[in-house]
């Protein structure tokens, strides 16, 4: 018998996972609740992808990734807001917007290295928070969007629908990307920056390219997150809080792997609206508890879930 | 013209009290290779231990004593039961472990006190040379900024446990091998840098309002200034946060608030560029 060999597993599991997360809220009305908490988890795990394939690929740790969350969110809001765009205009708008400013940001700042490459892009962020609020199609108040014309439970479904497809192909670039060549140059200026360039890898091109893709999933969840909410802020959407959580997701679930993104927002959105619905009775407790947790994480286990699994277990997960 | 003075002289005084916040985070990165982020936090908190000690017990802000001991042994007990475990890691992984911790900490403080803005508020009479208004308390505080400076220079270049100190920054496993004990002396640094925090939160009080959250800040301010003064000499730290503090003076005369506010990173970003790029 032929075996169908261009085909492969994962790509296979993918499709099928997300296609029976499609399909079920079709058929069933799932709690809007749930729904809710599903979209925040999505929306955290694209910022979370996004940041892995500068800080986990490259080890370049971006402080300031939320920036390309809050373009994303600010481009679709405005061309809503003045062209009454679809979101399948948008989108795309976005991305490219998103992607060009980090091409344009990151060519200075991916000239430092460590710490110093991290203060770099807080600062950029911050800059983009204070050129939003001063420009006057934005200002500090934000944008609010009209509502959506149909029915409530479809409010919460389209962005849903809309996330999982964005995650599905994103996860899918990003499992092509770590099995092409690229992934190698990206190992190689991980490990050693300097050796990979004696080597003759241009290491420019490659950083520039991971900053760029990077730049790519937080727009899009930022689209989507304006789309869902209607009204966004320049201190909500250029928090730095945002970048806080994608880097503590991220170390979660495992760096540089594909999926390891997924599984750590998964967890530790779930575990921060426990808290958040549990510890209701003291301000700012949850968030002292979710700190510890992420403090726990750097220092005990700083290679993350999917790491641990595959030392321990010796099992091969993407 | 009387503003652009006024102005002047008000960014020097805050200056002062900006090098002086950043000297405790200068101090420890130089010297244990610590980017404390969690600098700011403690500022914060010791200008909450003197608001207290101001509202309860009426003890003067200026009496340095008490924030600082409370903050020295908070320094140390971070170090020594937690930060002890990066001493080989990247400072990146230093750098993040303090910034999960400076928001920890700023959640506790909000838990215990509030998000509410908390003032001290002392009364002295305004001091006018030649129709100039310069504000007394901003003029007391920039003095005692400088005087220690002064002392803290002192202590690091005239003591035993000073020049200890200077060993481990210059070479932590030569000083290890001249029969320093490091690990004490790394304990006993970082402590002094949060103690520096307990001279530096106290003025911020008197000066502003405060509120935990303001701790965001104010960390900008301060890795801008250790950025643009750099890790060489304590003075240019010193001359770093009153070149911001003039900065901002005069951007506060021409422009809106959040620019003055930003100014901070403008300046940090500038100074990585021209100092860091490879």
């Amino acid at each position: 018998m032929k075996r169908v060999a261009s085909v492969d597993k994962f790509i296979v599991y993918a499709l099928l996972t997300s296609a029976i997360l499609m399909v079920i809220p079709l058929l069933i009305r799932i709690p809007q609740f749930f729904l809710s908490l599903l979209n925040t988890l999505m929306i955290y795990a694209l910022l979370a992808i996004g940041w892995n394939i500068i800080g986990g690929y490259l080890n370049y740790y971006s402080f300031g990734h939320g920036v390309f969350f809050g373009i994303g969110a600010y481009v679709v809001a405005l061309l809503m807001r003045d062209y009454k765009a679809p979101p399948f205009i948008t989108l795309p708008i976005a991305i490219l917007i998103a992607s060009t400013i980090a091409l344009i940001t990151g060519y200075p700042s991916l000239r430092l290295r460590g710490i110093y490459f991290a203060f770099s892009t807080v600062s950029i962020n911050y800059i983009f928070m204070l050129i939003i609020s001063l420009a006057p199609w934005a200002g500090p108040l934000g944008v609010t969007l009209p509502p959506h014309p149909f029915e409530p439970y479809f409010w919460e479904l389209v962005p849903y629908e809309m996330l999982l497809i964005g995650i599905l192909g994103t996860t899918l670039l990003m499992y092509w990307i770590s099995r092409s060549k690229i992934n190698l140059a990206f190992s190689a200026i991980r490990y050693d920056e300097e050796a990979a360039e004696v080597r003759g890898i241009n290491t420019t091109k490659y950083k520039l390219l991971a900053f760029a893709l990077s730049a790519i999933p937080p727009a899009i969840s930022g689209g989507i997150y304006c789309y869902y909410t209607l009204y966004i802020d320049p201190a909500t959407v250029f928090s730095p809080q945002l970048s806080m959580y994608a880097i503590a997701m991220t170390l979660f679930g495992g760096t540089g792997t594909v999926l390891g993104p997924i599984i750590g927002a998964g967890i530790f959105i779930i575990i921060s609206q426990l808290f958040r619905y549990s510890l209701t009775q003291i301000a700012g407790l949850h968030l002292v508890v979710t700190g510890a947790i992420v403090l726990g994480i750097v220092s005990f286990m700083p290679e993350g879930i999917l790491g641990k699994l595959k030392k321990e277990l010796r099992v091969n997960i993407p | 013209m009387i503003s652009l003075v006024e102005a002047l002289i008000n960014g020097i005084l805050v200056g002062g009290v900006y090098g002086l916040a950043a000297l405790g985070l200068a101090f420890t990165w130089k010297v244990i290779n610590l980017p404390n982020s969690a600098q700011a936090v403690f500022a914060i908190l010791g200008a909450y231990i003197s608001y207290w000690l101001f509202v309860l017990y009426g003890i003067s802000p200026f009496f340095f004593i008490i924030p600082m001991g409370i903050l020295f042994m908070l320094g140390m007990l971070i170090r020594r039961f937690f930060l002890f475990r990066f001493k080989t890691s990247p400072a990146m992984m230093i750098f993040l472990a303090c910034y999960v911790l400076a928001m920890v900490m700023e959640n506790l403080m909000v838990m215990f006190w509030g998000t509410e803005e908390k003032s001290i508020l002392l009364s002295y009479t305004s001091i006018q040379i030649s129709g100039v208004n310069i504000p007394p308390i901003r003029a007391i505080a920039f003095l005692i900024c400088l005087m220690a400076f002064f002392l803290f220079d002192l202590v690091l270049k005239r003591t035993f446990i000073g020049k200890a100190m200077r060993a481990v920054g210059e070479n932590s496993d030569a000083a290890a091998l001249m029969g320093i004990n490091t690990e004490f002396i790394s304990d006993i640094v970082a402590g002094i840098g949060a103690s520096l925090a307990g001279i530096a939160g106290p003025l911020i009080g008197v000066m502003y309002a405060f509120h935990p959250a303001l701790q965001t800040l104010w960390i900008g301010k301060m890795f801008a200034i250790v950025m643009l003064g750099g890790l060489e000499s304590i003075y240019a730290t010193l001359i770093a946060g009153i070149s911001l503090g003039i900065l901002e003076a005069f951007i506060g005369l021409f422009l809106p608030l959040l620019v003055s506010h930003i100014i901070s990173y403008i300046l940090l970003l500038l100074a990585l560029l021209i100092r860091f790029r490879r």
